[in-house]
């Protein structure tokens, strides 16, 4: 028959190539993007660290040592120690495990929610969406950290209550921007394909709609993470986040700002960089999770 | 033929109306927010009187509809009247007024600083993909996105002001840190500059970092137009090429995107002001937050809120004017 | 084009451009790719060369390498001389200096092909200044000549416009001005006609001729289009996997082609003009255009060809190209025997069967219209749309797409619907399914109400009435394996069974496509691959009616033929119905029994394809016949064309009466007051005109 073709063959040669499909594709073109993986096994590594902080720390956290007061960083305190004798490195560990614990609840809460909102949202479309976009414009308006400081003194300061806060204002971004992309799809063939075969709107949504954003919502989960540890952690500077005696990198900052130009100016250095490297980590992964799942990039 | 200026004055009155239901609404909710999460009788509740409290509510007329209270609020606004701050005693408007001037100042020494770097920094980027200098903008830019601003604010204090003087053995700091002007001095001085230099450091940082990637994105985008070809095969010289064609369509998006983040600006002198001891909006509302000050609280996120809206609707102008394709409508 | 023009490669005075041996290679995740290798080309003055190619042929990249506008990573080898200035080694400087004076290019047309935050009158200055002309004056009159010269209506106030205003015909006229404003020596035309209508192409090509009457220029022509080729051009040079396979003389090549590719490209056109026998099978070139660097060795072509010789040395040597007599350069083994006629390279032109080529099968279904009522039956089908304008999303108005459209369908009958875009033909096929919602009229398929159908109803209708899509790429979920995509509508209606999976291969092997395909991914299929899967999935739940929206509009010629000739074979095994969209005319006369012509929302003309395109009665068929490229350069010469002045009108303000009459010569003022009801009148076909007759071209 004129008709029959030859299956295409990227190499030319007839591969027993086994199921090239873009899940594997993904993972491949991810392990391929360098500052990625070196990223996500620092993260782990750290994550850890923080975790395991009651039985790796070498001093409790808590423990002070008047007569010892502040000492710059050496063989027995790595970070050193502040006015009241508190092991720096200990500390860290410690609060690392808030901070970190705050950031993904809140970054796995928010993408959930928002990405549910969002994708019905775009495909239901008229009420639902102009509902949506209304409600999200008027919170955008406002400075985050104003909206989250308020809410954070009428609500409570646990760590929960931070949580839910944090994510009940997320929660928001993720869902205008999976709408957004939800509201592209929705007008490609291969729905309305989907739609003639009869398809109802649910399976729709979640057999043809979903998989697609998965790219999109991936990249976003791990900025809302990021966003939010700086957003938990500028909270706390400011003294409207975590309360003491509970401790996260933004209290300790907190404790460290009046020192600036003093001597102990080194309590600065740690926590901070403890921030900085987490995000970092988060946003590479975040770049490598892009490159690999964006389907305009291209799946060759 | 119609007269262009016309349009864009229909264009530019349009928008703007459209913009005052918008700034009413955002304006009430932002009210009613602040009334159900500060309460004005906190301090007195403390007193445990009920009678006082009772007293006070009447007064302040917290059992009224919450609209009502609104238009009320609204009204003695409109004549000036933003109330009492319970911190101070001062008038409201008038902490308002000076904290505001203070913040405009730098939000706008900031978002001009910011989209000069930004745009330097995203088309240079954009035309030499791939180079060693674009890897490296790259690295930094993802550093700067990572870094939480306040930290940057206190390195850089400690780094550029304090340990920079120590190296270079000067008398006072090259830059200051501490509030706009030093002692009485005010305006447009090179004191006043080396005040600014640090928190506006601060301050940009987050966005100089996502609008240079941005710009970089458009400027490349761009370059891969058809149009672009079109030029080049018109035979224009490279650098037409690349000012009249290339740069006139990338700055486009940028506009749109500097709107959305005039938001996050006025979230960022919060704690930009208190690193740096300014007197501000930041400032005012950090202030205002510890001690539950309801009155400033109420007039700070309503004013805010109306700014961010000016903004964004400025930016909407300043848009159609330049891109023709949104203008007809 | 008239112009005589020296024929053969070489032949007398200096050529305007000359390309020797030129090689362009880019770097690819592999390695190196050639994208061009070893194309020489010369094109005299007053000359029309036609280079023709499918996709990855490499034919933009030799335009490129000629303007010098190739990618930065691309490197480039051979010799290019532009009337005796040697472009391959100037510099940047040089070549800025040359582009768009003595050289220039027109792409293909897009919207962005024009700087959209620029006037268009200040575009087109631009390219004036680059000639020199200095006063501000001077060029805004010069300004408004070349675009009275290129057919822009009223210059002086399209001037002033911003290219989003103006229309795809308009932008690319304008995009022609700016190429000729400095009158070049040469002018390369990149697929400049491609995305345009019919009607707007014939006004645009009408322009090329008459600047190159003018002025002497020397015109690359590059398509993908043979008839287009075949009108415009003297000589032809056929390009596979970056090589010139053939170079000819344009009326020699077309008659008698001495490479197998070339025979098998024009054995692949439908024809518009009925030279093929009813139902003869088009002659496909098997497997897909090979991409550059993914060449086999030795005759890139082999592979596909029907007369190779395999192993040796087709498949080890590669041709090389070599003068065949009457001024011809063939590259292929066995180019001699061809040219001496004792092997016939594959299917001919002429619509003989060749080896390859076996006829279609009868239909099995009966088809008459006594007594069984229609399968499908559409009447007064009217769809809107509201109109957004800008970024506010407030509604301005409403277009009528569909204007109140009466058809009829049998069962196991192909009906065409053809037009141009804007009428409406897509928004026609989406209503017929409830795809989008119409706002009256009635729909009845199989006799019952679509319009009025209930969820339910609505979806056991779905099973009787399936769609495929134009655009291969977008129509299947990119995350779904094959088999997949062909289950699901089985898996929607509860269909999926223990003999799912063997009715899915069953589907597959049906459409071409073998097992080893159900575990593939789209992206690793082919065009034409991809559209045999659509296919495939809309027969899954075993319709009755297939509606396909210009299914073969996005492949290369030699799949569509492919693709084509599975439609015919599936309509005769399974008694399908066919409605067929399509702006192809010559499409619709090969597969279709019957055709509609859309204008603007309304049918003005049906009835039996013989009938309507050998004698069409309306004046915008006989326009659009006319405007139709047949590939057979003595006819294409010696027709006579119909020009339609202006533009389209606009769906949104369409013209009161008759909506054609803008742009007819026969309208007067009954056809603005009154509109023509579609009926027989005289002519043996409904027509819906005031003044139906035989057009200019008989």
């Amino acid at each position: 028959m004129t008709g029959a073709v030859l299956p295409a063959s990227p190499a030319g040669a007839p591969g027993p190539e086994a199921v090239a499909s873009p899940w594997r594709l993904a993972a491949r073109r991810f392990a391929r993007h360098r500052p990625a993986v070196v990223a996500a096994v620092v993260l782990v590594l750290l994550a850890l660290a923080c975790v395991a902080a009651p039985w790796i720390a070498p001093h409790p956290p808590n423990r002070q040592d008047l007569l010892l007061g502040p000492v710059p960083p050496n063989r027995q305190h790595w970070l050193g120690t502040d006015e009241l004798g508190r092991d720096q490195l200990s500390r860290l560990l410690h609060a690392g495990r808030i901070s970190l614990q705050i950031g993904l609840a809140v970054g796995v809460l928010s993408t959930a929610f928002g990405t549910a909102v969002g994708a019905v949202a775009g495909y239901a479309g008229r009420v639902a969406d102009q509902v949506l976009m209304r409600i999200t414009d008027l919170f955008l308006v406002l400075p985050a950290i104003a909206v989250l400081a308020i809410a954070l003194k009428r609500f409570g300061r646990s760590q929960l209550v931070i949580v839910v806060v944090l994510a009940a204002l997320f929660w928001m971004y993720v869902a205008r921007v999976v709408r957004a992309e939800v509201l592209a799809l929705r007008e490609k063939e291969f729905v309305e394909a989907a739609r003639a075969a009869g398809a109802s709107g649910v399976r729709i949504v979640v057999r043809h709609l979903l998989p697609n954003v998965v790219g999109v919502v991936a990249v976003n989960a791990t900025l809302a993470v990021a966003l939010a540890i700086i957003t938990e952690s500028t909270l706390s500077f400011l003294g409207f986040g975590v309360q003491p005696p509970a401790t996260s990198w933004g209290v300790m900052l907190a404790d460290a700002e009046g020192y600036v130009g003093t001597g102990q100016a080194y309590l600065l250095y740690g926590p901070g960089a403890a921030i900085l490297l987490t995000v970092l980590c988060v946003n590479f992964i975040g770049d490598g999770l892009r490159a690999a799942l964006d389907p305009r990039a291209g799946l060759r | 033929m119609e007269v262009p200026g016309r349009t864009v004055l229909t264009f530019a009155a349009r928008r703007a109306l459209v913009a005052v239901p918008v700034v009413l609404v955002a304006s009430f909710l932002s009210f009613w927010f602040v009334r159900l999460t500060v309460d004005p009788t906190a301090k007195v509740r403390q007193s445990r009187d009920p009678e006082a409290v009772a007293r006070l509510r009447t007064q302040l007329r917290l059992d009224d509809p919450i609209v009502v209270q609104y238009g009320a609020w609204v009204a003695r606004a409109l004549r000036g009247d933003l109330g009492t701050s319970e911190r101070t005693g001062e008038p409201v408007a008038t902490m308002i007024r000076r904290a505001l001037w203070t913040t405009t100042q730098l939000v706008a020494w900031g978002l001009a600083a910011a989209g000069v770097v930004a745009v330097a920094v995203g088309v240079y980027s954009a035309l030499r993909a791939g180079s060693v200098g674009d890897h490296l903008l790259t690295t930094l830019a993802f550093v700067a996105l990572a870094m939480p601003p306040f930290w940057l604010g206190l390195l850089a204090i400690q780094v550029l002001a304090i340990d920079l003087t120590r190296w270079l053995g000067l008398s006072e700091p090259l830059f200051f840190f501490v509030g706009l002007h030093s002692g009485d001095g005010s305006g447009f001085t090179l004191d006043y500059l080396r005040h600014l230099v640090l928190p506006v450091m601060t301050l940009t940082v987050g966005i100089v970092a996502e609008w240079s990637r941005f710009q970089r994105a458009a400027m490349l985008e761009v370059l891969s137009a058809d149009y672009i070809r079109t030029a080049r095969a018109k035979g224009l010289p490279r650098r037409r090429v690349i000012v009249r064609h290339a740069l006139r369509n990338a700055l486009l998006p940028l506009v749109t995107v500097a709107a959305l983040d005039v938001g996050l600006l006025f979230g960022g002198v919060i704690v930009t002001e208190e690193i740096f001891a300014i007197p501000g909006m930041g400032r005012l509302f950090v202030d205002s937050l510890r001690v539950g000050d309801a009155p400033v609280l109420v007039a700070w996120t309503v004013v805010t809120a109306a700014f961010v809206i000016a903004a964004n609707v400025v930016a909407d102008l300043a848009y159609g004017m330049l891109d023709p394709r949104v203008r007809v409508s | 084009m008239s112009g005589p023009g020296p024929v053969g490669p070489g032949a007398g005075g200096a050529p305007a451009l000359r390309i020797e041996s030129l090689g362009v290679t880019v770097p690819g995740p592999a390695g190196p790719v050639r994208v061009v290798e070893d194309v020489s080309l010369r094109v005299a003055p007053g000359e029309t060369l036609g280079l023709v190619g499918e996709s990855g042929s490499g034919k933009t990249m030799t335009a490129l390498a000629v303007m010098g506008l190739l990618p930065r990573e691309a490197r480039r080898v051979g010799t290019i001389e532009l009337g005796g200035t040697r472009l391959d080694t100037a510099t940047e400087r040089d070549l800025e200096r040359i582009r768009g004076r003595r050289l220039a290019i027109v792409f293909q047309g897009s919207l962005g092909v024009l700087n959209p935050v620029m006037r268009v009158g200040d575009q087109v200055a631009e390219a004036i200044r680059v000639g020199g002309v200095t006063s501000a004056a001077a060029r805004a009159a010069r300004v408004r000549d070349l675009l009275d010269l290129v057919g822009i209506p009223d210059p002086a106030r399209w001037a002033h416009r911003y290219p989003h205003e103006l229309s795809g015909g308009m932008r690319q006229r304008v995009a022609i001005a700016m190429a000729i404003a400095n009158e070049p020596d040469v002018l390369i035309a990149d697929e400049a006609t491609t995305a345009l209508d019919v009607t707007v192409q014939a006004q645009v090509l009408d322009v090329l001729r008459r600047i190159q009457a003018r002025t002497a220029t020397a015109i690359l022509f590059i398509s993908h289009d043979l008839g287009l080729v075949a009108g415009a051009a003297q000589r032809v040079a056929v390009m596979y996997a970056g090589r010139i396979v053939e170079d000819g003389p344009v009326d020699e090549l077309f008659a008698a082609p001495h490479h197998p590719y070339t025979a098998g490209l024009l054995a692949a056109l439908p024809r518009l003009d009925g030279q093929r026998p009813v139902r003869a099978r088009l002659g496909a070139i098997p497997g897909q255009p090979a991409r550059a660097g993914q060449a086999p060795a030795g005759c890139p072509f082999h592979p596909r060809c029907a007369v190779a010789k395999i192993p040796d040395p087709c498949a080890t040597r590669r041709p090389e190209p070599a003068m065949a007599g009457d001024g011809r350069l063939v590259a292929c083994h066995r180019a001699v025997e061809i040219a001496a006629g004792t092997l016939d390279p594959g299917p001919g032109t002429g619509g003989e069967p060749g080896s390859m080529a076996a006829p279609l099968p009868a239909r099995s279904a009966p088809r008459g219209p006594d007594g069984e009522a229609p399968l499908l039956t559409v009447e007064g089908l009217v769809t809107t749309f509201p109109v957004r304008t800008g970024r506010r999303r407030r509604p301005a108005g409403r277009i009528e797409a569909v204007a109140g459209v009466d058809l009829h369908l049998h069962r196991g009958e192909a009906l065409g619907v053809v037009g141009e875009s804007g009428c409406g033909k897509s928004t026609l096929a989406r209503s017929v399914l409830r795809l989008v919602e119409p706002d009256r009229g009635r729909v009845l398929l199989g006799g019952r109400d679509v319009r009025a159908a209930g969820r339910v109803e609505l979806r056991r209708l779905r099973q009787r009435a399936q769609i495929v899509f134009q655009d291969p790429d977008a129509s299947l979920n990119p995350r779904m394996s094959v088999g997949t995509i062909v289950a699901e509508p089985l898996r929607i209606h509860g269909r999926w069974d223990r003999d799912g999976p063997a009715r899915v291969r069953d589907l597959l092997q049906r459409v071409g496509l073998d097992a080893s395909a159900l575990h593939r991914y789209p992206h690793e299929l082919s065009g034409g691959q991809r559209q045999r899967v659509a296919i495939a999935r809309a027969l899954a739940v075993g319709p009755d009616l297939l509606v396909l929206d210009e299914p073969v509009t996005a492949l290369d010629t030699s799949v569509q033929a492919g693709v084509l000739n599975l439609l015919a074979d599936l309509q005769a095994t399974l008694g399908l119905a066919y409605l067929l969209i399509a702006h192809d005319l010559a499409v619709v006369r090969h597969t279709c029994d019957r055709v509609a012509v859309m204008f603007l929302g309304r049918i003005v003309e049906t009835g039996p394809v013989g009938e309507v395109f050998d004698r069409p009665a309306h004046p915008y068929t006989q326009a659009l016949r006319s405007a139709v490229p047949i590939p057979d350069p003595p006819v294409e010469r010696a027709r006579r064309r119909i020009i339609l002045h202006g533009d389209p009108p606009s769906p949104l303000d369409p013209p009161s009466g008759c909506r054609f009459r803008t742009r007819c010569w026969r309208a007067d003022d009954r056809c603005a007051t009154e509109v023509p009801a579609l009926a027989d009148r005289g002519g043996g076909h409904p027509v819906a005109c005031h003044h139906p007759g035989p057009g200019p071209e008989g």
